[in-house]
């Protein structure tokens, strides 16, 4: 498999702080990459990084096998899609669509009316960006990106600004649009949940570093530490060894009079998802919060979690 | 880098301050020569005179009348350019700090304290008045209107060009009677309240007028203008000067709450009606705003006793002019009989002249004699017998100090 | 809503519509004296005097080349600087900002006098570009702040997004900057204008009498109780700015993406 996008020991260093430190990882063509941490993890810097809009402080970034660290963001064979959509107001849709595929020596009327089909915006061709919704907004940013036929598209949280609802179909779409086209693209995200529906592959991105970057999946079930495992939620922290997933927890002690670790916890609300009673129990001796259905206790209600030795798992440690 | 920078600036400063050490040829080695060869080393040159340009009378005198004669008769082009006073002296004295020996000014237009200032920092090029033919021909070279300008000497350093007398403005159709002195104008602004006023101190007019108060409440005018400034010695002149002017002030424009500020506001009053009397220090000026339809036909002018004040307005050569014989050529061009003569005449400027009439050849003098300078001015006569001196320049300073604290104050 | 656009209307009217009505009034008839029961009595001698002046065409022709000059050395300083103090963090930015205003808050005749020395020295004084230089000090710290002000509007995500389609910095200024910041453009255009044509005292120091202006030939006449003269004057003072606005305006249609007034 040829790589797509490659990075290397990057490191970049604000003032006395260390944003990156010695990030390293592939890409290979068509694949998804969805990055998540909390804020100011630095993610944001990494993709403007990678963009050409900041300059790293040691470390290569590739592109198609060419090292393109010292090249400005427009001499880059990529594309940025950032949170708000960014439209140029003074340019009709299909202006905007044709700007970067015209300096990119690209532009071909064929390609922008069948990219104004695929956003779906083909009658709104000759309206002006304030005439259409968010949503379509945030389309024609796309399609704006994609026209200039760019190796590698970066996302930083291009949702966020929508409303939830339209956030959803769109990024069912933006991620079919991708894989139809078998374009390498990166997300940036802080939300887990759009992290794990878009990348192929998601990575944990804190303190500058991955925590881990794996398939969904892989991630789910081992979690490389105990902040990856935090971040996600489903599982029951322990210690910095130890963690248990939350649905190996149970509320009685084990039949089987199994071995097992018992904790005294109290349930402080109660919601109701997925048809489910779920109880938000805090655990004092851990100072840990979970989440997990708890059938008819109430709040105020004390409870004891019995947790079998044979489903508590050590964590597997640092994996990129 | 940055001292370097500062180095380079120095050694830059350094070096043109020398150069400045080489000069043009002074002016008395060009005043030395013959005249003839003087106004001969003058053909085709340029002279620029620098000279305040807000009457459009002044401007077509000097761009329609003067500027193509002198081409004509001494192939010398005149470029008259408008500059106030004040910032033709700022430039030269900048120029003078520089160094700059070849400037842009080769005459300007002067008297009085820029007289005063430009001398004493040397701005001027030097003595040159005895070398003017016309000068010595028809003025009276010793005339003390001559010799000093507001109590500076002028040693010889600008050439009279005209000369103009303070004189009040009335409508005639309100006023049947001008005042005769300045207790009969006290007693006239009683009776017509609200129909008098000045400039405040700080306006060259204004300021004249107030002098002439003080010239009047002195034993004789010329325990004001023959002495410097003493303040001792004048306080009891200066009491009642104060006096007359506080038992004025209730019966002036707005009961003397509010006094114009320039001139130009006096005027506006005048020519829209509001008050009946204006003042100016230019016998023949409300001609041209009568003919503007700025002041009413009515207008005429008077004078009171003791007098009224003039002075004498010059024209000098700059310390860097580059054509001083044009200079020269062009003064004395300005101070010959018919050059005075279409001066004095109202259709450009209608000036006074400081020409002694008594020296002109019999036909130029009936030409003098017989010009209309318009039913608004005083006969020559009339003026010449109220004529009253400046002060020294140092009365006009006190003057604004002192009206505020004795008159606005109280 | 309607309201508020009937109170502009009415307060446009009263406070610039009318007052050049009255000026444009006084300039074609003699000094008024209502109170005396004279009626308007109308002349065209204001305008006479005013064209007679043997200096006016070449001093309003001055005005508009130094008033072209200075716009153009603003917009392209204005533009360079105010991007970089919009864009740019550096240590130390907030005294460089006051440094760049410093020149509106001390009189410009101080610093005249200061540059005229130099400009004597280094062969500047007399000259047009010497005028240009020094009307550039009351101008210019107006244009860096207006063209700053435009810039943090647009916002450095919108700077950045041309960089990233591919654009260099001369290309995005042409197609996105500029016709973002036409509103920018326009203030600054009627600013420096205004500002660089009422300069009396500067020029006439730094010009010396070689380069006369339009004020030079006006100014003077401010002493005058003509009030027809001068408000002839005004009128014909204050078609310079109207004139170079007009200028910029069609300029600015050449830019790219513009929609034509006549259409839509």
């Amino acid at each position: 498999m040829n790589s797509s996008l490659e990075i290397k020991d990057m490191t970049k260093q604000f003032q006395q702080q260390m944003i990156l430190k010695d990030v390293s990882f592939t890409l290979n063509k068509g694949e998804i990459l969805s990055i998540v941490g909390p804020s100011g993890s630095g993610k944001t810097t990494l993709l403007r990084i990678l963009a050409g809009l900041e300059t790293p402080t040691s470390g290569t970034v590739s592109i198609s096998g060419k090292d393109v660290t010292r090249k400005k963001a427009n001499k880059r064979n990529l594309s940025l899609v950032f949170q708000q959509p960014l439209l140029f107001p003074h340019m009709t849709v299909k202006e905007n669509i044709r700007y970067g595929a015209k300096l990119a020596k690209k532009n071909d009327e064929d390609k922008i009316i069948s990219l104004l089909d695929a956003i779906g915006l083909s009658s709104y061709a000759d309206h002006y960006p304030s005439e259409i919704s968010g949503g379509q907004q945030q389309r024609v940013a796309l399609a704006r990106a994609m026209a200039t036929e760019p190796e590698v598209i970066l996302f930083d949280e291009p949702f966020s600004s929508l409303d939830p609802q339209l956030r959803q179909g769109l990024r069912l779409w933006v991620r079919d649009f991708l894989a139809e086209r078998a374009i390498t693209s990166i997300f940036v995200t802080h939300d887990t949940e759009e992290a794990m529906l878009m990348g192929d592959r998601v990575a944990l991105f804190n303190e500058g570093v991955f925590q881990q970057i794996d398939e969904p999946k892989v991630l789910h079930q081992s979690p490389a530490n105990p902040f990856v495992a935090n971040f996600l939620g489903g599982h029951l922290v322990l210690n910095d060894e130890r963690y248990i997933p939350l649905p190996s927890c149970l509320l009685h002690p084990p039949e089987s009079n199994e071995a097992h670790e018992t904790y005294q916890g109290i349930v402080e609300h109660v919601t109701y998802q997925h048809g489910q009673t779920i109880g938000h129990v805090y655990i004092d001796t851990l100072n840990k919060k979970i989440s997990l259905p708890i059938g008819d206790l109430s709040t105020k209600e004390e409870l004891h979690l019995y947790l079998p030795s044979s489903q508590i798992k050590p964590f597997r440690g640092n994996h990129t | 880098m940055r001292t370097h920078g500062l180095i380079g600036l120095l050694i830059i400063l350094l070096l043109s301050a020398c150069s400045g050490g080489e000069s043009t040829p002074g002016l008395s080695e060009v005043t030395s020569k013959e005249w003839t060869d003087i106004e001969a080393s003058a053909e085709d040159t340029t002279v620029r005179l620098f000279m305040w340009g807000g009457d459009e009378g002044i401007n077509q005198y000097i761009d329609d009348w003067v500027s193509p004669r002198l081409a004509e008769n001494h192939n010398v082009t005149l470029e008259r350019v408008p500059m106030n006073t004040g910032e033709i002296l700022q430039k030269l004295q900048t120029e003078k700090q520089a160094g700059k020996t070849e400037g842009t000014i080769d005459i300007v237009w002067i008297n009085a304290e820029n007289f005063k200032n430009a001398k004493e920092n040397e701005l001027l090029a030097g003595s040159f008045v005895d070398s003017l033919p016309n000068f010595n021909d028809y003025y009276q070279t010793d005339d003390p209107a001559f010799q000093t300008d507001f109590g500076t000497d002028v040693d010889g350093m600008e050439a009279p060009w005209g000369k103009v007398q303070f004189v009040f403005h009335y409508d005639a159709a309100k006023v049947d009677n001008p005042p005769s002195s300045f207790e009969e104008l006290k007693a006239w602004t009683a009776e017509n309240p609200g129909k008098f006023t000045y400039p405040n101190a700080d306006d060259f007019t204004g300021n004249a007028f107030l002098r002439h108060i003080l010239y009047a409440q002195a034993e004789s005018p010329s325990a004001i203008y023959d002495q410097p400034l003493d303040e001792e010695a004048i306080s009891e002149t200066a009491d009642d000067t104060w006096k007359y002017l506080n038992e004025m002030e209730p019966s002036l424009w707005r009961s003397g709450d509010h006094y114009p500020n320039t001139l130009t506001e006096l005027d506006r009053l005048y020519s829209q009606g509001e008050v009946w009397m204006t003042m100016g220090y230019n016998e023949a000026r409300a001609e041209s705003l009568i003919d503007e339809g700025v002041f009413p036909e009515t207008t005429r002018s008077f004078v009171m006793d003791p007098g009224s004040i003039g002075n004498t307005h010059f024209l000098s050569i700059p310390f860097n002019s580059t054509n001083q014989a044009g200079a020269l050529t062009a003064i004395n061009f300005m101070l010959s009989p018919e050059a005075q003569l279409a001066k004095l005449k109202p259709n450009y400027w209608g000036e006074n002249t400081p020409i002694s009439i008594e020296k002109l050849p019999e036909d130029m003098k009936e030409k003098f004699q017989s010009v209309e300078r318009g039913e608004s001015v005083l006969s020559q006569q009339e003026l010449e017998e109220s004529f009253l001196p400046e002060s020294e320049a140092a009365y006009v300073d006190w003057m604004k100090e002192q009206w505020f604290n004795e008159v606005v104050q109280n | 809503m309607i309201r508020n656009k009937r109170l502009f209307y009415v307060l446009a009217t009263l406070l610039f519509l009318l007052p050049t009505l009255i000026l444009l009034l006084q300039s074609l008839s003699e000094t008024w004296r209502f109170q005396t029961g004279e009626g308007l009595r109308f002349q065209l001698d204001s305008y006479s005097v005013l064209l007679s002046d043997p200096k006016l065409w070449s001093a309003t022709g001055w005005s508009i080349g130094i008033g072209a000059g200075v716009l153009f050395i603003n917009l392209v300083i204005g533009i360079m600087t105010g991007k970089a103090l919009a864009t740019l963090s550096f240590k130390g930015k907030p005294f460089v900002e006051a440094i760049i205003l410093a020149p509106i808050l001390i009189p410009v005749l101080a610093i005249a006098m200061g540059l005229h020395l130099f400009m004597i020295r280094i062969g500047l004084a007399d000259t047009v570009l010497g005028v240009i230089i020094i009307h550039l000090v009351p101008t210019v710290p107006y244009s860096i702040k207006i063209f700053q002000n435009a810039y943090r509007q647009l916002g450095s995500p919108m700077l950045e997004q041309p960089l990233i389609l591919g654009s260099n910095p001369l290309h995005q200024l042409f197609t996105i900057e500029l016709p973002l910041m036409k509103p920018a453009i326009r203030s600054v255009t009627f600013l420096t204008i205004v500002i660089s044509l009422s300069q009396y005292a500067i020029t006439a120091i730094i010009g010396g009498g070689r380069i006369i202006t339009l004020p030079m030939v006006f100014f003077p006449f401010l002493d005058t109780a003509n009030s027809s003269i001068m408000a002839a004057f005004s009128i014909w003072f204050s078609m310079i700015p109207l004139a170079l606005y007009v200028l910029v305006e069609i300029l600015l249609l050449l830019l790219p993406y513009t929609i034509m007034p006549w259409r839509k």
